[in-house]
């Protein structure tokens, strides 16, 4: 028997609903198993969330389970296949959205986070793949221009085309839509817009299940919680605070925690441009795309 | 001012090619006042800066032995008094282009190892190791230590200072570089494993310390030394590590780490592009295998120049090379492999000359980038010797630490804020 860590509490609520769950995907460090139409996660140890159960195991997880194992949750303790968890103790976890006073980070903080991540990039194998896509420079395109005239942000085929784009199982642009919907949608109030909600249907035809049930979780507000104090240090102008979290999720997978840091600051440029109109959000795309002409 | 990518490549390349292709020669032995210079009342000391005040018991302890041996104080009271006024100054052995394992302590008098780089033509220094155990390097002070290091001095250094003599006139010096690879091949990783380096050396050198004047009685006490004390060219191979890192440094745009060092209570690194600036955080206590009678809580954080090995792409890197040091660190034999494999991960290259068998003569992982380490997660392990954290004890057993991600942040930083804006 494995100790729970923790448990979020929508994982919670989920899994003790009544109905069994079933392991779909497995990986070293994380399980994702569905009760119906709603996914949790069961993770090795790592950042807590409201949708997963973090376990207490140096094992990989998919030593202990497999696609197709069966899980029922009580309330003391959960069985997924032939592993045994003890959930009795285990922390609940409630984390989501917190309100907080906007202080939109310094065009300098900006830059500074684009070179930071395009660094990184360089280093990442297949990260052109995403970056260097013509989907994506379509999106920027129409992000920067939006930006520039105060344009209406939710035009569902502009996000279309980002939906699994690029490789890996939360394909980089899932994760950058990821990281740029919880941003967007944490403020949007502030600056004159409307949350912008791509519909979990139309995400899942176009990519994994999982990935786009992480997709629906991030525009929701409902974050991992490094996720969520990377967009909150950055959108309230925690310089410092908000670079250490951008370094600790850079190993993420494979790309993962950079396309998902990628989402959230060009989100905050995007906003700081319709704030400041200083041309920031261009400078930023080019810092990290190094297509200087197209951008700039 | 912006780099592009390749232009990093660019400086990593040149950077990385300036460390494999740095050929470290041993070419005198002399007091390191004459060979370093500018040590009047100065101690050098391994690692990044420290004020005695924080400084932690085994580099006290070795400061306070070498202030004795120096014969600046006849009692460690005085002896500690003397630095906490200011009278005896300390300096990084780095900042000399010198190292020291553990405490690193290099003093006025003290005979030093002088390697020049026939490449680049820059000198490097270490001192000279004295064995295992209650030794000064490990914080020890005792009468006995001090004899120990006054023959050195007087008896072992002249010694090697003549056959040297004769090595450099006949070929030029005693090159290095090829010891280091062929003791890969052999079962070493040359930073906590030296015994074919060792052997590999008094083979080559004992002829010429046989012709260099001294009695046979001399020459003998010389090599039982040699043969008791497999660490012996640990220093040597230090200083050649220095070298070759030296030769990579400073390179504009360069995001190769060229000094990793640690001095008791801190880490600290050096970038190839950022110079001469540390970045520091509290050094780990290592993980290892203790004598008996010691455990972990006696143990002092990580201490000593010797990860100059691993930045120069050996050491600890090349742990699958070495699969007996796991008898001495800890571990088991696939765990070094794994090391090694891991550090590949994070370094720019496999190294031109230093290969390792198991792994298909694959070489070893060289040049750590630290764009690498930010992105994998991944800091570099080292091998090490583990000393007890009171002045006066000396060695308690061996280990493995992983230095902490901390300086590689702190350095990425600066690195982003010289080049990223």
């Amino acid at each position: 028997m494995i100790r729970a860590l923790s448990i979020g509490e929508k994982a919670l609520r989920v899994s003790t609903g009544g109905s069994r769950g079933r392991v779909t995907r497995v990986f070293r460090e994380a399980a994702y198993i569905w009760f119906g139409s709603e996914m949790i996660v069961a993770a090795r140890g790592g950042p807590r969330s409201q949708f997963s159960v973090n376990l207490e195991t140096s094992q990989p997880i998919c030593d202990l389970v497999a696609p197709g194992d069966e899980c029922v949750v009580k309330r003391q303790r959960a069985e997924i296949g032939s592993l045994d968890v003890r959930v009795e103790g285990a922390e609940l976890y409630r984390g989501g959205p917190r309100s907080f006073d906007i202080d939109l980070p310094a065009d300098r903080c900006l830059l500074r986070s684009a070179s930071t991540l395009r660094m990184l990039y360089d280093v990442s194998e297949s990260s052109q793949m995403f970056l260097g896509s013509g989907e994506f420079s379509r999106f920027l395109t129409w992000l920067l221009r939006e930006a520039d005239e105060g344009g209406n942000t939710f035009e569902l085929e502009r996000y279309a085309g980002l939906i699994g784009l690029g490789p890996g199982f939360t394909p980089a642009g899932d994760d950058f839509l990821g990281g740029f919907l919880a941003t967007f949608n944490q403020a949007p109030g502030s600056f004159g817009l409307m949350p912008v909600k791509v519909p979990f249907d139309f995400a899942s035809a176009r990519t994994h299940r999982e990935s786009a049930a992480l997709m629906n979780y991030s525009q929701e507000g409902i974050l991992d919680e490094s996720v969520e104090r990377q967009l909150t240090f950055l959108l309230s102008g925690r310089e410092e605070c908000y670079f250490q979290e951008l370094l600790a999720m850079a190993p993420r997978g494979h790309t993962s925690g950079l396309d998902t840091s990628l989402g959230i600051l060009f989100c905050a440029a995007f906003l700081a441009e319709r704030e400041r109109g200083s041309g920031i959000a261009k400078r930023v795309v080019s810092a990290v795309t190094g297509r200087l002409k197209q951008f700039k | 001012m912006t780099v592009t990518k390749d232009e990093v490549e660019e400086a990593n390349r040149k950077s990385v090619d300036g460390m494999m292709e740095s050929e470290p020669t041993w070419v005198s032995v002399g007091p390191a006042e004459k060979e370093i210079g500018g040590m009047k009342k100065t101690l050098l000391h391994a690692g990044p800066p420290i004020e005695w005040s924080s400084a932690s018991g085994p580099l006290k302890g070795a400061i306070v032995g070498a202030i004795l041996y120096e014969g600046w104080a006849e009692t460690a009271k005085k002896a500690e008094r003397l630095v906490e006024e200011g009278e005896v100054r300390l300096d990084c052995c780095h900042h000399r282009n010198a190292v020291g394992p553990m405490a690193g302590v290099i003093s006025p008098s003290m005979p030093v190892y002088v390697l020049k780089d026939m490449k680049g033509g820059t000198k490097t220094f270490s001192n000279m190791n004295e064995g295992i155990g209650k030794v000064l390097r490990y914080g020890a002070y005792s009468s006995e230590v001090l004899q120990r290091l006054r023959w050195i001095s007087d008896e072992f250094a002249p010694l090697l200072a003549a056959g040297i003599r004769k090595i450099v006139k006949e070929r030029g010096g005693f090159a290095v570089k090829p010891m280091i690879a062929q003791a890969l091949t052999m079962g070493d990783d040359c930073h906590n494993r030296y015994v074919a380096a060792t052997s590999l050396f008094a083979k080559q050198i004992a002829p010429y310390l046989v012709g260099a004047g001294f009695t046979a009685r001399e020459v003998a006490k010389a090599l039982e030394f040699i043969n008791a004390n497999n660490f012996t060219t640990l220093n040597i191979g230090m200083a050649a590590a220095k070298a070759m890192t030296l030769a990579g440094h400073n390179v504009e745009k360069s995001s190769i780490v060229t000094v990793m060092a640690r001095n008791g209570t801190d880490v600290g690194i050096w970038v190839s592009a950022l110079g001469n600036r540390w970045f520091t955080a509290p050094a780990p206590v290592p993980k290892g295998i203790y004598f008996p009678g010691f455990s972990e809580s006696d143990a002092n954080p990580d201490i000593g120049d010797s990860a100059i090995t691993e930045t120069a792409g050996f050491g600890g890197f090349a742990m699958a090379a070495a699969p007996a040091i796991v008898s001495w660190v800890g571990g088991s034999v696939q765990d070094a492999i794994e090391i090694t494999n891991r550090m590949y991960e994070i370094t720019y290259t496999a190294h031109r000359y230093f290969q390792i068998p198991y792994l298909g003569f694959k070489g070893t992982p060289t040049g750590i980038d630290l764009r690498k380490v930010l992105k994998t997660g991944i800091a570099p392990t080292l091998n090490t010797g583990i000393a007890h954290r009171s002045a006066g004890v000396g060695q308690i057993g061996a280990g493995m630490v992983t230095l902490p991600m901390k300086v590689f942040e702190e350095a990425f930083r600066a690195y982003v804020d010289r080049y990223g804006t």
